[in-house]
């Protein structure tokens, strides 16, 4: 295949492939803690109060913000927050090339997905948000109380929309990566949500939402969660396998049994386990991942695989 | 400043909250008082707080068109940081529940037949932590502070 036919497949696939439907039906269980958190969510929106959802790694709160975005019908913007997050990320940058044609002008400027969500009046996810750096989380408070928003670039004011809304995920404070939030975040946003990981029946119907395609047993599943859950309560484990986790060895799982033609049994079950939990839980210092997922193994299935 | 009287309680409370004796603003200002003078605490609560739980209280109002204790207790602990909210449970429910202070019994419990606690280790090992609790409250932190620099 020449260049020049290779330079014309990327732009046929990136034509192809551009996505028209932003928004995405969330499958999401809406039950238990889920409902609650939902529900105070809900109540907070029409409050005109900032939410924040506190929870470990994977535990479903972007999921829940993301239905709630969807439910309320307005556009949806989120930055996931991290050292490297600048303002410039957040508010909005010049395009070098439209400078050289329009100057320093709002047509040459292109605003970040923050900019876009509190003049636009949609709702704007802070993931991650405690672990941004403080100068950068600093650059959202006028928006959020004055309910100003000051574009340097282009020095001037803006009115935020009445109808912009703001939710923050984030992991607790003793994670690492993570940092305290300044008290002035902390003042504005007003509802604080804590979300844990769901308990067996929850992520029962989680895993039978996300894995429709196979026909899983209730026993396998209850098998998948008692060595997801058991990650979860041995103090010996730092971070302990996710939602995710749990999904993804049923998957995985159902996957090699359909390959190997042969029902989904115990020693498939923990050759899957050994895939996914090694490298997706994070022991204590001075454990083993590895010892411990197959001691774990022997201990609920029988086997190592 | 003048106080709010239970009369001006009754004229501003929705008409079905259950809750007796507060109203969400109320409420809210009680909450706050406590839990400001609440020692070492993450987040001293500021008067967007005090703005925040009526809010949200109203909120949650309008959408179930009903108020219970177990609202007003949400309420005060949402609005409050996650490094706090077990305190802001505990201050809620005493505000709302004066007599049912954690470690007394109501009047239906103490004539309810008790169960027989085995003696056992769990019961050796509370006792030493709310003595430790009582020794605590009693140190003055001012011998504290010279003691860590000594």
């Amino acid at each position: 295949m020449s260049e020049e036919q290779l330079m014309l497949d990327y732009i046929k696939l990136l034509h192809e492939k551009e996505s028209k439907q932003l928004k995405t039906e969330e499958k999401i269980v809406l039950e238990g803690q889920y409902k609650e958190a939902y529900n105070a969510m809900m109540d907070a929106y029409n409050a005109e109060l900032f939410v924040g959802l506190i929870g470990p790694v994977g535990s479903g709160k972007t999921a829940l913000c993301r239905k709630f975005a969807n439910d309320l019908d307005k556009p949806f913007n989120w930055v996931t927050f991290s050292d490297l997050v600048r303002p410039s990320n957040l508010i909005g940058s010049f395009d070098p090339t439209l400078v050289f044609k329009y100057g320093f002008s709002v047509d040459a400027f292109i605003p970040g997905p923050f900019t876009l969500s509190t003049l636009g009046g949609g709702v704007f996810l802070a993931n991650e948000l405690n672990r941004g750096d403080e100068y950068v989380l600093n650059s959202l408070l006028d928006a959020l109380e004055e309910r100003k928003l000051y574009i340097p670039s282009l020095k001037t004011w803006y009115d935020v929309d009445p109808e912009f809304y703001l939710i923050a995920a984030m992991n607790p404070a003793e994670m690492r990566g993570t940092r305290r939030l300044p008290s002035a975040i902390k003042d504005r946003v007003k509802v604080w949500i804590h979300l844990d990981y769901p308990k067996k029946p929850i992520e029962q119907q989680i895993i039978q939402t996300r894995c429709p395609e196979y026909s899983l047993n209730p026993s396998t599943i209850e098998l998948v969660l008692e060595l997801v859950h058991q990650t979860r309560d041995d103090p010996a484990v730092e971070l302990p396998a996710s939602i995710r986790s749990s999904i993804g060895l049923a998957r995985l799982g159902s996957e090699r049994a359909k390959r190997l033609n042969k029902p989904l049994d115990n020693t498939t079950l923990a050759q899957s386990a050994k895939l996914v939990l090694t490298e997706s839980i994070k022991m204590k210092p001075g454990r083993d991942a590895k010892k411990y997922v197959s001691s774990l193994l022997k201990r609920v299935l029988g086997t190592t695989g | 400043m003048s106080k709010i009287t239970k009369k001006t309680v009754s004229e501003i409370s929705f008409q079905n909250d259950s809750v007796v004796g507060w109203s969400p603003i109320t409420f809210s200002i009680e909450f706050v008082t406590r839990l400001r003078k609440i020692p070492n605490i993450s987040h001293v609560p500021s008067i967007r707080t005090t703005l925040a739980i009526p809010k949200f209280l109203s909120a949650r109002y309008f959408r179930m068109n009903t108020l219970s204790p177990r609202d007003y207790i949400e309420a005060a602990v949402f609005n409050t940081p996650y490094e706090d909210q077990d305190i802001a449970e505990r201050i809620a429910h005493e505000i709302l529940f004066p007599r049912a202070k954690k470690g007394t019994k109501s009047r239906k419990r103490r004539n309810q037949p008790q169960k027989r606690i085995q003696p056992g280790p769990p019961q050796q090992q509370t006792q030493p932590q709310i003595k430790s609790q009582q020794q605590q409250q009693s140190v003055d932190p001012t011998q504290m502070i010279l003691n860590d620099l000594a």
